[in-house]
């Protein structure tokens, strides 16, 4: 209640500048009149202009020029009622807070400022009311807060690749929990996978979903349907091979790595996997070689800390990148 | 004359060190496949110079041995433009390829247990001619020339 005797005191004293915000906000135009163009343009005395408006057109311009000038520009030397409320709250010191606080806040609106005071959280706002994402249990959806929308969310690729139980052994007993692991694309170039866990595995699919669309990242394709050469690596025990293929080849390869293909888009390939086919690591492999070329910086000089395992390659480069290196044209030989 | 693997293994390690120029020993060998990184684009400058610095005049002084050929490498976007330098044809085994087999390897299929080269990947070959005798891969097709197919850069 301390806040809210300052607060009247603040008031009282007159320290503060605080003025409620006006029923009548003025609205001023965003674009620029069409006076002040015309002084930038050129003399329109020389009517030779083929941009100069018909008759018609310019008794309009002339009556939309009259409103604007009512409307001038607002001046920014004198405080305005909307923009530059503030409420400024002094806290002397005290025996326990030893030293003078000030606080300030500048998007003012009285009601709010005394509820907020009151009850110490802020106050939903009236208008719009923003829809409430918890659920009965106050969790919320992994799929609230994603940064594409709804219909675009729909269009995505998914699949599932890897679901399991997965055992946390406590002093109390085992917890077991579902875990999966979804591969995420947009048919065209963008690609991504996620884990997720929770008791049940539809949640825990869904959380899965959400991590795999903010992790989608790009991927260079040749001709928008393959890859650009041949390229290998090896993650642990798992070896893996992907290969360029012509049109109409097909994606001949491991199921897990055809999932990952067909969701970035990638239309003729052909993949080997030597090793272990242990499907979490041929996953991880495989993004490593199709996008480790987006983040060359972590390659453990020091700088910027210690290089990560699944950064490591050079990734996918593009003709271009390659011509743009080397400063010269790649010969094309195709002998058929 | 020294063996070829010798100017891949420094050109290789030199990238990964992230040297700014090398030094080599200046034969006819190394002048020819440096000749090749540079027109290809892995090098961005080949000069006479001695064991102290690239410079053609004092190359001109010195002795025999005391001459090196000095080449300045290339990075770009915090990466070397060269990753890979390795030898195809070896002491143990040598492997020679004729017009259709360098058509094969240019053109993405194996020939003679040899990987076919990649997108940006480069081969050396040494043909016989007097006149070109150290060319790319893709060179030596457009020439019509065969040989021995040394070394791969990518």
């Amino acid at each position: 209640m301390r806040a809210k005797q300052m607060h009247r005191l603040a008031r009282a004293n007159a320290s503060s500048v605080f003025r409620r915000p006006p029923t009548h906000s003025r609205v001023f135009l965003c674009r620029p009149s069409t006076s002040s163009l015309r002084q930038l343009s050129t003399d329109p005395s020389n009517s030779s202009l083929p941009n100069e408006l018909p008759e018609s057109q310019l008794q309009d311009v002339e009556a939309i020029e009259e409103e604007e000038s009512n409307h001038a520009f607002p001046d920014v030397m004198k405080p305005d009622p909307l923009h530059d409320d503030l409420l400024a709250m002094e806290f002397p010191p005290t025996k326990r807070t030893p030293h003078a606080n000030r606080v300030v806040i500048r998007s003012v609106y009285e009601q709010h400022v005394n509820q907020m005071l009151e009850t110490g959280r802020p106050e939903k706002s009236e208008n719009g009311a923003e829809e409430d994402d918890a659920d009965e249990d106050g969790e919320v959806s992994p799929l609230a807060h994603l940064p594409l929308s709804r219909a675009a969310l729909d269009k995505l690729y998914k699949f599932q690749l890897i679901s399991r139980r997965v055992t946390q052994q406590t002093g109390k007993g085992k917890i077991h929990r579902q875990y999966a692991l979804v591969v995420v694309g947009n048919g065209d170039g963008l690609v991504g996978y996620g884990e997720g866990k929770d008791e049940e595995l539809p949640r825990a699919s869904d959380k899965a979903f959400a991590a795999a669309v903010r992790n989608m990242d790009s991927v260079e394709r040749f001709e928008k349907r393959t890859v650009w050469t041949d390229m290998e690596t090896k993650l642990g025990s798992t070896h893996i091979i992907l290969r360029p293929r012509p049109v109409g080849f097909g994606l001949r390869c491991n199921p897990n790595v055809h999932q990952v293909l067909k969701a970035a888009g990638i239309k003729d390939a052909s993949a080997k996997v030597w090793g272990s086919r242990n499907p979490l690591n041929v996953i991880k492999a495989l993004f490593r070689v199709l996008q480790a070329g987006n983040a060359p910086l972590a390659m453990g000089d020091g700088f910027g800390g210690k290089a990560k395992k699944l950064d490591k390659g050079s990734g996918l480069r593009n003709k271009s990148a390659v011509e743009r290196d080397r400063g010269r044209k790649l010969l094309d030989l195709r002998t058929y | 004359m020294p063996l070829p693997h010798d100017l891949c293994a420094r050109v290789q390690n030199a990238f990964r060190a992230r040297h700014h120029k090398i030094a080599v020993d200046h034969t006819t060998q190394n002048l020819g496949i440096l000749s090749i990184l540079l027109r290809t684009g892995f090098i961005s400058n080949v000069t006479r110079g001695t064991i102290e610095s690239p410079s053609p005049t004092d190359f001109l002084r010195v002795g025999e041995a005391q001459r090196r050929i000095w080449a300045e490498l290339k990075y770009r976007d915090d990466r070397p433009i060269l990753s890979d330098m390795e030898l195809i044809s070896r002491p143990s085994r040598r492997i020679f390829m004729d017009i259709g087999e360098l058509r094969r390897i240019c053109s993405g299929r194996r020939a003679q247990t040899i990987k076919p080269l990649g997108m940006g990947e480069i081969a050396v070959v040494r043909t016989k001619s007097k006149e070109h005798e150290w060319l790319e891969a893709r060179e030596a097709l457009q020439l019509n020339l065969d040989g021995e197919v040394i070394c791969r850069a990518r």
